[in-house]
């Protein structure tokens, strides 16, 4: 039972539904988040899901996901058109549950804003583009995107000249203390970093410049944001991550 | 709020508090296959099948399940005798403690759904949501290969 729900708002619009947001209610999408804390703050949910589509398209090697569309049918039509893109894998160890798979949104994963996301990870990676209404509907890049509006589809590209995902945690299905996404985008090496760190981290190298060196040093970076835990050091992570870059640089 | 849906076959007609959740409603009604493992979908101990796919009920509310139809285990046996796929986890010995089963075996139903001969990958795979901390999952994961004619 989530208590302190008093009221569940059904709007027919984005307009209407943005109109609706105030203090103390919430967008409702699929909700896995929302039920698993039942924040006790939030009185109403402004369901969102007659309003959200669930699509998922490629055309000229763009992928269009509806920002409604569950992590596992995701999942189960790239495995039938793309077998081999990396997304797979990313949902597959960022929620290792079908029943949560099953009802987990894309734009609900984006909207949480989880460094330990290696689905955001990738996203971040391969720079996912966000459609995004607030008064009215803009486009932006998740690099850039203020976490505020309605999500409403996604769109990244499928072809890359390479692309690498490498992560590091105690047990495959445990969330990832290290993980990066690299992708070689011809002149650049674009990689997302995230795991236990406070913020996802993009870096850019031109593809000229990689070496050993380049990816100590990138580590060395990206480590400042992640502290000493339960899981090991920081100095422990820095040394994942220098592991990490350099498998991902060899790839690309 | 009112919601109709499916149970177990039968037609259900509810009328409760917006925050209710699927795994309370059920619960009430008497259905205690659905297990309480924890409120953040953790366990999969609460799972039910919903129009077929495997869900966590506690982190469903009721009034979502308009039109659906809901499944849990007591729908399995309520013919003449136990469904066949509760008869080979039994053959196996895949229980022990028995409060992930019924979890389970909806998970396996769930597969068999969308494949009628899975992987031994495809099984671990349909199963992960549901913890079970006595088996190992060895002996469930033999129960629903060789129930489904698949080969380990």
């Amino acid at each position: 039972m989530w208590n302190s729900i008093k009221k569940i708002i059904k709007p027919v619009t984005l307009t209407e539904a943005w109109q609706d947001k105030k203090r103390n209610s919430s967008f409702y999408s699929g909700g896995s988040y929302l039920l698993a804390d039942k924040p006790e703050e939030i009185e109403t949910l402004i369901d969102l899901q007659e309003l959200l589509k669930s699509k998922i398209f490629i055309n000229e090697d763009i992928l269009y996901l509806g920002a409604a569309a569950e992590l596992q049918l995701i999942m189960d039509r790239l495995k039938r058109e793309l077998p081999e893109y990396p997304l797979i894998k990313a949902i597959q160890n960022s929620c290792p549950s079908i029943n949560i798979r099953n009802q987990r949104s894309v734009g609900g994963e984006i909207g949480q804003n989880r460094p330990s996301s290696d689905v955001l990870v990738f996203l971040h990676a391969v720079k996912a583009r966000l459609t995004v209404f607030k008064e009215d509907e803009s486009s932006v890049s998740i690099r850039n995107w203020d976490g505020k509006g309605i999500i409403t589809e996604i769109s990244l590209p499928v072809k890359f000249k390479s692309i690498n995902y490498q992560r590091y945690a105690v047990i495959p299905s445990a969330p990832a203390i290290v993980v990066i996404t690299g992708v070689n985008f011809g002149d650049n090496f674009e990689f997302a970093v995230g795991g236990t760190a406070d913020l996802i981290q993009n870096f850019q190298v031109p593809a000229a410049k990689w070496n050993n060196e380049a990816a100590l040093s990138l580590a060395r970076t990206a480590g400042a944001n992640f502290k000493e835990d339960h899981l090991g050091s920081a100095e422990y992570k820095i040394s994942l991550l220098e592991t990490a870059f350099k498998r991902t640089g060899e790839v690309l | 709020m009112k919601v109709s849906f499916i149970l177990n076959g039968k037609p259900e007609k509810a009328d409760e508090r917006a925050g209710t959740t699927l795994f309370d409603y059920l619960r009430a009604q008497g259905l205690f296959s659905v297990k309480y493992g924890s409120d953040r979908g953790e366990t999969g101990a609460d799972s039910v099948l919903i129009d077929d796919k495997i869900y966590n009920s506690s982190l469903l509310l009721l009034y979502r399940l308009e039109n659906k139809s809901v499944v849990t285990l007591e729908y399995f046996s309520s013919g003449t005798g136990i469904h066949p796929l509760q008869a080979a986890f039994i053959n196996e010995g895949a229980i022990q403690c028995g409060y992930c089963t019924p979890g389970l075996i909806l998970a396996a139903e769930a597969l068999l759904k969308r494949v009628s001969a899975p992987s031994e990958l495809e099984v671990r795979q349909a199963l992960a949501g549901v913890y079970c901390r006595c088996t190992g999952y060895v002996k469930p994961i033999k129960a629903v290969m060789k129930y489904s004619g698949s080969e380990l």
